[in-house]
């Protein structure tokens, strides 16, 4: 397995590196992070989950993923992650969410259970994961709220549960970039993805054709 | 248990083909709805679609989960089953009967020769 690196905040573009990511045919795990951004699961009726007006008004991207599941808020202090590798069907919800808990667990998480595809920590959710199966590869990425701004959450989503953030249930208070660099500690993973000019020109056009697209976006 | 239906045919992709006649309707298999879990979602291409054998001809989103159905032949899709598009829990229920998915003319039968046998299909997702 190999370890990337979008290198962008921009939830379109992020979007768009783990699609061609997909396409590569090779097995890979990612971290990133996206600026103030909803992002919507792939059949969702964007008016029916966000409040519209409340995320332009504020500055927060509304974008469509490809994967199922409901809508999300990100920001910078949600981490994301992806595991991209040949599709298997054991290869469940539930799979990739227990490697998650078993690295929060040594990092001082208590409490940590799964439940209805969730990740709970003392019956609130921290992580809600989402997968997309595409020409033999699967992608399951996954949210870690770690020290993300809670309470804009039931502002901008219609819909939203019973949430925690990581940060205070840590053994050790570190910063979003610690947690980050536990995470990848913790997979172990020594070879980098390299990509060329080429695959970044690919991620922008998947970007600009898809993602910053009205019609993808609203499903329209 | 899973249920393999042993008068069809299956891909590697978990689809299954069964020939009516020289039209061939297909759906996806109950390993893969079991571990889909429930379905809320399906996607097919209109009427009147060419797909290619082994290429996506719809999706289907179960829970957070959204997947590719993909053709068992070359072909132009005749029907899709309209019960699937207002129930898709109906793939959940009965995968090989009520919960079909599309019915495709095929452009080359010979490709069907291509598919597993129940029986390999058998040794294929054990």
């Amino acid at each position: 397995m190999r370890i990337a690196d979008s290198g962008s905040l921009l939830p379109a573009y992020n979007l768009a590196f783990e699609e061609y990511i997909c396409g590569l045919g090779l097995d890979v795990f990612m971290l990133w992070r996206n600026s103030p951004s909803v992002i919507i699961g792939r059949f969702q009726d964007m008016d029916s989950e966000v409040d519209t007006e409340f995320a332009r008004a504020h500055g927060i991207n509304v974008v469509r993923r490809n994967s199922g599941g409901g809508a999300v808020y990100h920001d910078l202090g949600n981490v994301n992650y992806s595991f991209i590798l040949s599709d298997d069907r054991r290869l469940t919800l539930e799979h990739f969410s227990r490697i998650i808990m078993d690295i929060l667990s040594g990092m001082g998480v208590k409490g940590l259970d799964f439940r209805h595809n969730d990740i709970l920590a003392g019956g609130l959710k921290i992580s809600g994961g989402a997968q997309y199966h595409h020409e033999g590869r699967i992608l399951h990425h996954g949210t870690l709220l770690f020290d993300s701004n809670l309470g804009i959450i039931p502002q901008v989503l219609r819909r939203s549960g019973k949430i925690t953030n990581i940060k205070p249930l840590l053994t050790d208070n570190i910063s979003v970039d610690d947690f980050m660099t536990a995470i990848r500690g913790n997979m172990n993973i020594s070879e980098k993805l390299i990509l060329t000019q080429n695959d970044y020109d690919n991620v922008n056009g998947i970007m600009r054709r898809k993602y910053l697209s009205p019609e993808w976006n609203n499903n329209s | 248990m899973i249920e393999i239906d042993e008068k069809l045919l299956y891909t590697r992709s978990n689809e299954w083909a069964e020939n009516l006649d020289g039209i061939i309707r297909t759906g996806i298999d109950d390993y893969s709805q079991s571990s889909l879990g429930d379905i809320v979602h399906i996607e097919i291409f209109p009427e009147g679609s060419r797909v290619m054998a082994g290429k996506p001809f719809g999706t289907i989103e179960a829970t957070k989960s959204v997947s590719e159905i993909h053709s068992p032949v070359t072909g132009v899709i005749l029907h899709v089953n309209p019960e699937i598009l207002k129930s898709p829990g109906l793939v959940n229920i009965d995968p090989y009967g009520e919960g079909w998915l599309a019915e495709i003319s095929p452009e080359n039968p010979a490709e069907l020769d291509s598919l597993m046998t129940s029986s390999a299909y058998k040794s294929f997702i054990s």
